[in-house]
């Protein structure tokens, strides 16, 4: 589908969710079901651009499911002489339950290197969950799907009660048999620390309360927080 | 788990907002269509950039004073003082009413962390997840406890000095934005409009009732702010003249409960609202022709026309014309919508009984088999005025009519259809399938499809947008319109009665004026029936669906429109009489009965209505009466 950006004269205010929904009419733009991350390809021309739409429930404004519930993934191709105009496709379609991407739980965040993506899952908790996050490798060129790494909820050790507990302020959110923990956000980070092929990503780890995480951080907002999260480098993984 | 955009976001927690901010700030508005759809303001000579200046120092110098004003209530909270802190409260918000208009304008959401509702409240991205509340009603709900402990004036404090992040954040925004003199006056009619709907209603100072006073001063902010247009003209110095006499008013009534917000409305705000837009007219400055509910280019709520209910339907092409509506019109009176053939949708909604069916809830049908039970059986709402609101069912759960009609048909115990079967059916019926080739640009391929169906029905409700009823013509001036005893109620309503603190006039439901884009949900611990001792019912409303434990028992206020017509009350229809609805409230809802209601949203406090407040409140619902409708085609 090609198409084109146009300026949004509001575009320095604030909007809450329903003057959103205006806008979008007003422009009779694509709603998608909540975009979380976006990134380029890199060492290509630049205009090859990904973004993740992450999917939500078919209730409420996706009651006629018109928006995706379990992800996808878009790319969009700017045109090379006007930024303002490109051409969208969907490249993965985690609704196409027979497709390549059925395995999807709401993909989250993308970091798009020169042959791959990385895609990290943030399961909506449905309830269908069949696997906990994984971090999905996409070949750009041969197009080949796969799951390289899977968040280890310590399941079926004798310390999984300490990391899975179901109380604090994700007390009722937990319904879910798999995937209540989140990837959270990756970047690549091999020309930081010289060693090609290293990435940093985070895990919020929904199921593991401490006291000594409350308020670490200083903000007062949400001082009742007491969740653990990890940042971790991954090595070795292609670019 | 967005990429991180902090000065996006106000400090709030509100998760949920930020696929859209991003969306928003990456501007992923990707469209079919190169229709600009906002009137631009041309950057040539006529801007009139001094006036506008005028504004916008203002308001930077106003930010200071809030911010210096929250500095001092941090200190007096930090240090103890109870009686002293409460006096810095009430100068806090009064500083805050000054910046509210553009701080609503520029940073809504921000706003809405420094002066929203003091409820915490479910993340809309994870309902499981509680957002704490921010800002002066969370401050004003301890300052005015009995028990302000020390402790307490910590978290006063605490609070104090999050506001005041957020003023910074409103100073940074307006520093780093433009505004057009056509925004300045579209956000100075909106808080005209805040000011009636909101305001005097005492939506935001349940315990301080400062409201009165605080619409004086925002009053005057706001229309002080725009001396700089047409400053000679007689138009000015009309509007001038107008915001002078309204704010005597309100300085020489200042009492809550005996306030009379049907004179000030009608002989005030009406005024200043035409005005305003005389001004507008004068300075050569254009209207915002932007899409919403409360239409840009009309000077008040109140006004003939006023809202546009396209503005409540799904993204993409719109589905709206005479001959849709007919269509839809015609299938409302269509059994063959169900799968038995023997239920339409006007038996449930009766034209004659303002589209309800006078009863408490609908005669289930009999379900076998399998077929899985969507929702409780509750109430039948009126469709009069059902398109203006941005959810439908009592829980909520589908934002748009279009999903409302499909959920009613395939809900095995409502219509046991199937949109799929219904589309078939009514293809092969050849006066069906003339009229929707006729009214659809028809690509080949059936006429009659699932679609359609729903959005024919959909643009018929679109048509029972009903706002002239008596009170509609008392705010458009007509003086005979209303009774005392009427006009009393309204008062009582806006008032005492703190019935429009969630029945937002002028539609009397959910919708948050000003923008009227969202629509609220409340927990108030409705009985299972009317009887003395009847236990909480247990309907979880809105929290069975999203997980919220802030959310089992609310239901979306429904309007009160019509509602003489509309008996009986409450999602399950408990209570048979206005007198016993109003009784309920007057108990301070569930809670105030004695119930465990965790989680109430009302106050469970007594009203202390007087009988004749009572019956003048039921006197003044009556004027909301206006059930009018075109006659069906057979």
């Amino acid at each position: 589908m090609s198409g084109t950006f146009l300026f949004v004269p509001t575009h320095h205010t604030e909007s809450s969710i329903g003057q959103n929904r205006s806008t979008v009419n007003e422009f009779s733009a694509v709603s998608f079901g909540r975009v979380e991350d976006v990134d380029y390809r890199k060492g290509g021309t630049g205009r090859e651009v990904y973004f993740v739409v992450t999917g939500q429930a078919a209730t409420g404004v996706n009651a006629d499911n018109s928006r995706s519930k379990y992800g996808r993934v878009y790319r969009l191709m700017l045109d090379a002489n006007d930024p303002t105009k490109g051409t969208l496709e969907v490249v993965l379609d985690g609704d196409d339950r027979s497709g390549p991407a059925r395995l999807f739980q709401n993909p989250d965040n993308v970091v798009a290197t020169q042959n791959y993506l990385y895609l990290e899952e943030d399961p909506n908790e449905y309830g269908d969950e069949t696997h906990d996050s994984y971090l999905w490798q996409y070949n750009l060129i041969t197009k080949e799907l796969k799951s390289v790494f899977e968040i280890d909820h310590r399941r079926g050790l004798p310390d999984f009660a300490k990391f899975n507990t179901v109380t604090g302020t994700y007390a009722a959110a937990t319904t879910s048999a798999r995937g209540s923990w989140e990837n959270s956000g990756i970047i690549d980070i091999s020309d930081i620390v010289g060693k090609p092929g290293t990435f940093m990503l985070g895990i919020q780890v929904h199921g593991w309360h401490a006291a000594r995480f409350k308020g670490v951080d200083g903000g007062v907002l949400r001082s009742v927080e007491d969740q653990g999260s990890q940042l971790l480098i991954l090595s070795g993984l292609p670019r | 788990m967005s990429p991180a955009l902090p000065d996006e976001l106000p400090m709030t927690n509100r998760t949920a907002v930020l696929p859209l901010v991003v969306l928003a700030t990456l501007a992923l508005i990707y469209a079919l269509t190169e229709r600009p759809p906002f009137a631009t303001e041309a950057d040539g000579h006529d801007v009139p950039s001094a006036a506008i200046a005028v504004a916008i120092d203002r308001y930077r110098l106003d930010l200071s004073r809030a911010d210096s004003a929250l500095g001092e209530l941090a200190s007096l909270a930090a240090s103890h003082h109870i009686a002293e802190t409460r006096a810095a409260f009430l100068r806090a918000r009064r500083a805050y009413k000054r910046v509210e208009w553009l701080a609503e304008h520029y940073t809504p959401l921000t706003a809405a962390a420094l002066n929203g509702a003091a409820n915490d409240r479910p993340d809309d991205e994870s309902p499981a997840l509680v957002v704490r509340a921010t800002g002066l009603q969370v401050i004003g709900a301890m300052v005015y406890r009995r028990d302000a402990t020390p402790e307490v004036l910590d978290s006063v404090a605490l609070q104090s000095r999050i506001a005041r992040v957020n003023i910074r954040r409103l100073r940074e925004r307006a520093d780093e934005s433009v505004i057009t003199s056509a925004q300045l006056f579209d956000a100075a009619r909106l808080e005209l409009a805040r000011v009636q709907t909101l305001g005097i209603a005492g939506f935001d100072a349940p315990l301080a009732e400062t409201a009165i006073p605080e619409a004086a001063t925002s009053l005057q902010a706001t229309f002080g702010a725009l001396t700089g247009f047409a400053r000679e003209t007689p138009a000015a110095s009309a509007l001038r003249e107008g915001v002078r006499s309204a704010v005597a008013y309100l300085d020489a009534h200042p009492d809550f409960s005996a306030f009379d917000r049907f004179t000030f409305i009608v002989k005030f705000c009406g005024p200043i609202a035409i005005q305003l837009s005389d001004l507008q007219r004068v300075a050569h400055v254009p209207f915002l022709t932007d899409n919403r509910a409360l239409r840009a280019n009309v000077s008040s709520p109140f006004d003939k026309g006023a809202f546009d209910p396209a503005a409540f339907s799904p993204p993409g092409k719109r589905y709206q014309s005479n001959a849709i509506a007919s269509i839809g019109e015609r299938l409302f009176f269509e059994k063959r919508l169900s799968g038995a053939g023997d239920r339409s949708c006007a038996m449930c909604h009766r034209p004659s009984d303002a589209f309800t069916d006078r009863q408490k809830v609908p005669a289930p049908l009999i379900v076998t088999g399998e077929a899985r039970v969507i929702s409780p059986q509750r109430n039948t709402p009126t469709l009069l005025n059902a398109a203006l609101q941005a959810a439908a069912f009592a829980d909520a759960r589908v934002a748009f009519l279009e999903d409302q009609v499909a959920a009613v048909i395939e809900n095995p115990r409502e219509m046991g259809g199937n949109l799929e079967h219904v589309a078939l059916r009514l293809g092969a019926d050849a006066s069906y399938a003339r009229a929707f080739a006729a009214a659809y640009t028809t690509p080949p391929g059936a006429a009659v499809t699932s679609s359609r169906i729903r959005t024919a029905l959909a643009a018929y409700m679109r048509t029972l947008v009903r706002l002239d009823s008596r009170f509609d013509r008392a705010m458009r001036g007509d003086e005979t319109a209303m009774t005392a005893a009427e006009r009393h109620g309204f008062n009582v309503f806006m008032g005492k009665g703190r019935c429009g603190t969630c029945h937002f006039v002028p539609l009397f439901n959910g919708t948050a004026p000003p923008g009227y884009s969202d629509s609220e949900v409340e927990v108030i611990g409705v009985p299972s029936s009317s009887l003395r001792g009847a236990p909480l019912d247990t309907d979880r409303g809105v929290g069975a669906l999203d997980g919220s434990p802030l959310h089992v028992h609310a239901f979306k206020t429904p309007t009160v429109r019509n509602v003489a017509m509309t008996a009986p009350y409450m999602h399950n229809g408990a209570f048979a009489t206005l007198e016993q609805v109003i009784d309920f409230y007057d108990a301070g809802g569930g809670a105030g009965m004695g119930l465990t209601v965790p989680h109430q949203t009302l106050a469970a406090d007594s009203l202390h209505l007087t009988r004749t407040e009572k019956y003048d409140l039921i006197a003044f619902l009556g004027t909301l009466t206006d059930s009018t409708y075109r006659k069906p085609p057979r």
